[in-house]
């Protein structure tokens, strides 16, 4: 879907990619760093809106430094901003997006129409655009996106603006696109988004590619271990946990870690019946990709590019 | 979870050219700018006003250059015409109709496009136009169009096309339709064959108001986010230009006076309109008509009269006819093809400047 190349961009003396190599399959890509890591920076590249500095990137098999016209013919793209022409109602504004991927009008009107029902926006259609909520931009964006039938729709921020109902239906239009084969990048800062949808992620941190993998790898914790806080003090628990072949290591006064195979939730849990003590807290030790990000999120930080 | 759900369905089909996407932007922003603006509408319904006045005129030169009709019996068409050209024209008319129509008629389209059309089209230009760009810049729309398979020229001819429509529903149509009925009125066949010309002259004409005046006001439309900013620019260009056009040329009731030769460079309507008397090749068609109907009175002197004031050479109609030399319309020596040329190196230079500037804001 796509091949990254030593993918370079600059800004005068800032870098905002530096050498970004991957391979990326087909499926729904979460591509994911906190603000300034330069997810927008490297959609637009691979749009062929922003010209690459160095290295070399395909979508699709087509060469984005000169077949970017023929790549947004195949792909969608929903960006950030939010960008509207005025003046248009919203199917008005669908259609419009459809005419400019080369639909005739009349099949573009006619699938404006579809989309708009597919994301779930209803008579507001007929409302100028302007008086559009964020959420109701947020549909009009994705319905134009889509409005060509692309084989590869890249989202900025979809989520951006919208309420928890709303973003969970967004989300569950992005997975029913993957399953109909659609390739999605899904670019966030959010992490929930995606592990809620995607099959991999990139995670971006100051213009570097620092993790790509699955989904499923970069859910395995770094270490098969919890912490546990008690009250009423550790030395028992400890000992009931040792019997059931855990290994921990007490870190505080009243909190252990605690090592092993299996379900340590409630091997805990047995074990402070047992001994009588009252479990206050536990929590899973941090997965790769959540590590990761906060990592990225860590270094990172200045504005979206 | 519903029990059915339609879901997304794809799409397969033949995809539409690149003109045809230009045109598409085109249509979307003629529709916004109707819909917006009902002083735009009333200056489109008002500008076919002026075909009132000009009907009359081809209804009776129509009538007397028919060797069939009867001035005695169409006496009110027959004093129109008189009115329009006097007696002597008429005579010469109904003797050679083929060699004098072609030459009244572009002398009159030339009025029609440097006297109304050229005037309305720059009120309609001022409330369509400075919109255009200032708007995609203010809401950020470019990413709406670059991220769809367009180039920065589709979008700026489709931009372009927008003013162009209102310009061409404002000249290019009312004109056609002008030329329509004087066909209809026309005496024969011949009339038809000898003024066919003309709506070439009237396309030209049209294309060479519209695509500097589009231009113009689209740069001046990039340069700001606020269309309020962008009209005033427009205003200021057209306004103060005319303003110190005609200061320069207000004192060209002196005998012998010329205004300096770059006086019309500063009025972009008077550009546009040298342009258009070089197309219908008004000075050319004035002289000879001159020779023709020296002697003759009638409305058609006046305006001649008019015309060679505007350019700057009031006096000529006093002159003995063997001395009639009228003075090209720059009104200081360069002919009109000049004038021409300048509207095309504003153009090509705006297009330049256009194609850089839209393509900046999706980059960043």
């Amino acid at each position: 879907m796509l091949q990254l190349d030593q993918v370079a961009k600059s800004y005068g003396p800032f870098q905002a990619l530096a050498g970004i190599t991957a391979d990326v399959r087909q499926g729904v890509v979460g591509l994911l760093g906190p603000n300034g890591a330069g997810k927008s920076t490297l959609v637009k590249v691979l749009l062929g809106l922003v010209r690459l500095t160095g290295g070399g990137a395909r979508v699709l098999g087509l060469d984005v430094r000169t077949q970017s016209r023929a790549i947004r013919e195949l792909v969608g793209f929903m960006p950030e901003d939010d960008c509207t022409i005025a003046g248009l109602q919203g199917v008005q504004s669908v259609a419009l997006a459809g005419q400019l991927a080369g639909l005739p009008a009349r099949t573009a009107l006619r699938r404006a129409h579809e989309m708009l029902d597919y994301v779930l926006l209803a008579d507001e259609r007929y409302r100028k655009i302007d008086t559009y909520s964020t959420g109701m931009r947020q549909k009009v964006k994705l319905a134009q996106a889509l409005i060509h039938a692309p084989r590869l729709l890249f989202l900025d921020e979809p989520t951006n603006g919208l309420d928890p109902i709303g973003r969970e239906k967004m989300l569950g239009i992005v997975r029913s696109l993957g399953q109909q084969g659609i390739g999605v990048v899904l670019s966030t800062h959010i992490l929930a988004d995606v592990e809620a949808c995607c099959d991999s992620a990139m995670i971006l941190g100051r213009g570097r590619l620092l993790v790509h993998d699955t989904l499923e790898a970069l859910r395995r914790s770094v270490d098969p271990s919890c912490r546990v806080r008690v009250a009423g003090g550790t030395a028992g628990l400890a000992a009931a946990l040792a019997a059931r072949g855990c290994q921990v290591e007490p870190i505080a006064p009243e909190e252990v870690l605690v090592a092993g195979d299996g379900d340590l939730g409630g091997l805990v849990f047995a074990a402070a019946r047992e001994c009588g003590v009252a479990v206050r807290e536990i929590s899973k030790s941090r997965n790769s990709l959540e590590h990761t990000f906060l990592e990225a999120v860590r270094a990172g930080g200045g504005e979206e590019r | 979870m519903p029990i059915a759900e339609l879901g997304y369905r794809s799409w397969q089909g033949v995809r539409t050219g690149a003109l045809v996407r230009a045109l598409a932007i085109a249509r979307s922003e003629v529709a916004i700018a109707l819909q917006a603006s009902k002083l735009l509408r009333r200056f489109l319904i008002l500008a076919w006003i002026p075909i009132l006045y000009f009907c009359p005129f081809f209804l009776a030169i129509g009538y007397v250059a028919n060797p069939e009709n009867d001035p005695a019996s169409g006496v009110l068409l027959t004093g129109l015409a008189r009115e329009f050209l006097g007696q002597a024209a008429i005579d010469r008319l109904r003797q050679d109709p083929g060699a004098i129509l072609p030459g009244i008629w572009a002398v009159a389209f030339y009025v029609f496009f440097a006297y109304t059309q050229s005037f309305l089209s720059m009120i309609a230009v001022a409330i369509a136009g400075p919109p255009l760009i200032a708007k995609d810049l203010r809401n950020r729309a470019f990413l709406v169009y670059f991220s769809k398979p367009i180039q920065p020229w589709q979008y700026l001819l489709g931009k372009l096309g927008t003013v162009a429509a209102f310009v061409f529903s404002m000249t290019l149509l009312p004109a056609l339709v002008l030329y329509a009925v004087g066909i209809a009125l026309s005496p024969d066949l011949g009339g038809l064959l000898a003024t066919f010309p003309i709506v070439f002259e009237i396309a030209a004409a049209s294309v060479a108001i519209a695509i500097p005046i589009a231009v113009v006001v689209l740069v001046l439309s990039s340069l700001t986010a606020d269309r309020r900013i962008a009209t005033f620019g427009w205003l200021a260009v057209w306004i103060f230009g005319e303003i110190a056009f005609r200061a320069l040329t207000v004192s060209g009731g002196q005998p012998g006076h010329q205004a300096p030769p770059w006086a019309a460079l500063l009025s972009l309507r008077e550009l546009t309109t040298r342009a258009a008397s070089g197309i219908f090749d008004a000075r050319g068609r004035l002289e000879l008509l001159l020779q023709q109907f020296g002697e003759s009175g009638g409305r058609l002197r006046r305006t001649m009269r008019d015309i060679a004031e505007g350019m700057g050479d009031p006096h000529v109609l006093d002159r003995p006819r063997d001395q009639v030399q009228l003075l090209d319309l720059a009104g200081s020596g360069y002919p009109p093809i000049v004038s021409i040329a300048v509207l095309a190196a504003i153009a090509a230079a705006g297009i330049l400047f256009l194609l850089r500037r839209v393509v900046r804001p999706v980059q960043v």
